[in-house]
């Protein structure tokens, strides 16, 4: 399985233009400094840790390394294949983000925590592009 | 000093594959057969706390459905899994402050359909992706399953926790299965099984899973005076807590590694004046095998990181030093949510347990565990009005 297709809304609107750029973003709090992305997008500029309605966007470098992964078998006519890896990745500026992983050498269970990744944006037909983490 | 809370009812349907019956008609039989345990007439409840299940399928209307008409506390409660031990938190108070004096709590659910996959129970009607919480479902992460995943994978990382040891839990609990009636899992497992089963999000085994149930759970609650003439042993409340972690998503999180086990154990603890070494009955809430591992180091049965080790110990199986999910859980005897080990623990408590009845039964824990490892909530229940 490939990616699903990702619609935009109000609040992912800037967020999606410069990933169409090819630059990830993620919030920084002007007030106290606080990294984070969105969690759903409902709430959109509000800083997780002092309250104010200052996170504003800004690039990150695209850098990550992996907290976590997992991967689920995918039904197929015959049966089942192994399904996309799916991460958690932490980038380098703090936030967390779950997404596909690329370029993996070899089994899922060889992965490590702390592995590094770098950001890469794919576009399913009829989708806003979204990011993939690629190995190395 | 405030008078203590008792639990004097219990009442548990049919489970598990129960077709043609919705959840509100769960949860109405449910109260019923709780009202009759207890020893009281329906219209001697005046307090009534609803927890729907996954499928929503019972609301306010179940006072109307069952005829209350001296409700002075009415309300619906939810925060996921951590539910139960929150509503009997709840209820507890409003006997203590006179809010009420009877108090149904009731869980009911019926997301199996006949001729349906557990599967399909849950996952019914595609959801478009849109915005920035898109981005994770358009990359696969659409199941409670894989969110878990992500947890015990965390763990297994950071402190060597092995599939085999979350197997562990799992076949202990079996064992446990093996002597309860209600059990919807019965037949002996091996962690041979455990393993073989099949991938549900890895490294998550189908066996690592809990099941998916129709039925309903419901319990009275009342003051200590009342308790001490009610029909039923009475199984004390002697304290709870619930926390919230609000795990931050950005660098040094303790997702997955710690949960509110670490801190809503301890408040219920010290509220009913007892450490950990006088639990004697463990009731943990097991969404999955790794749930149930996690919570046991972090309330201190253990140390942190050392879940695995225990698991495999056989500690927690019969016979164990420290016996856990002694119905089964989630894992192997029915789904309904929090109910699950708040039920069981009633019934050790009381010395129902029949042959899986455990022999030291003074001081009982029940654990509440919700959303990705949002929500958590503790209970110590006791056959003791004081520890
Ligand atoms: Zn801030």
């Amino acid at each position: 399985m490939t990616l699903a297709a990702l619609a935009r809304d109000d609040a992912s609107a800037q967020f999606l233009d410069a990933a169409a750029q090819g630059v990830l973003l993620y919030q920084r709090c002007s007030a106290c400094g606080h990294a984070q992305l969105p969690i759903g997008g409902s709430v959109r500029t509000r800083c997780r840790n002092c309250g104010r309605n200052e996170a504003a966007w800004t690039p990150a470098s695209g850098a990550a390394t992996l907290v976590s992964w997992t991967s689920s078998p995918v039904r197929t006519a015959d049966g089942t294949e192994p399904g996309p890896v799916i991460g958690l990745l932490e980038l380098a500026e703090g936030p967390w983000l779950e997404t596909q992983l690329r370029g993996l050498a070899g089994a899922p269970g060889e992965l490590d925590e702390g592995a590094p990744f770098h950001v890469g944006f794919e576009q399913p037909e009829g989708s806003e592009p979204i990011p993939v983490f690629i190995a190395g | 000093m405030t008078e203590k809370s008792a639990i004097i009812g219990l009442g548990i349907t049919e489970m598990g594959k129960v077709y043609g019956r919705t959840a509100a008609e769960f949860a109405a039989d449910a109260v019923v057969l709780a009202a009759a345990d207890a020893g009281c007439e329906l219209h001697d409840i005046d307090g009534l706390l609803i927890s729907a299940g996954v499928q929503q399928g019972v609301g306010l209307g179940l006072a109307r459905d069952l005829g209350l008409r001296n409700l002075t506390l009415l309300s619906e409660v939810q925060a996921f899994g951590s539910t139960a031990g929150g509503m009997v938190a709840q209820a507890s108070m409003a006997v203590q402050s006179g809010l009420a004096t009877t108090v149904a709590c009731v869980f009911a659910d019926a997301p199996l359909v006949q001729g349906g996959s557990a599967g399909a129970a849950y996952g019914a009607g595609r959801r478009t992706f849109t915005g920035f919480g898109g981005i994770a479902a358009a990359s696969g992460l659409t199941s409670t399953n894989a969110m878990y995943a992500l947890a015990a994978r965390r763990h297994m990382q950071k402190y060597g926790t092995t599939s085999e040891q979350f197997g562990a839990v799992a076949v202990a609990q079996r064992a446990w299965a093996a002597m309860n009636p209600r059990a919807q899992m019965q037949a002996p497992m091996t962690i041979e099984d455990h393993q073989n089963s099949r991938m549900i999000a890895d490294p998550l085994h189908l066996l690592d899973c809990c099941l998916v149930s129709n039925g309903g759970v419901a319990v009275i609650v009342t003051s200590q005076s009342r308790a001490e003439a009610s029909a039923k042993p009475a199984v004390y409340v002697l304290g709870w807590g619930q926390t919230h972690p609000g795990y931050t998503r950005t660098s040094g999180s303790e997702f997955g590694l710690i949960t509110g086990a670490a801190t809503s154990g301890p408040m219920a603890m010290k509220m009913a004046g007892v450490s950990v070494g006088d639990i004697d009955v463990r009731e943990l809430y097991d969404c999955y095998t790794y749930t149930a591992l996690v919570s046991l180091e972090d309330y201190g049965f253990c140390e942190k990181g050392e879940g695995g080790a225990l698991a495999q110990s056989g500690a927690l199986a019969p016979g164990g030093s420290l016996p856990t999910n002694t119905g089964g859980g989630q894992l192997s005897s029915y789904y309904m949510w929090g109910y699950t080990p708040l039920s069981e623990a009633i019934i050790q408590a009381r010395g129902e347990g029949g042959e899986r009845q455990v022999a030291k039964n003074d001081v009982v824990l029940v654990s509440g565990n919700g959303g990705i490892l949002d929500h958590h909530s503790s209970l110590i229940l006791s056959k003791h009005a004081a520890a």
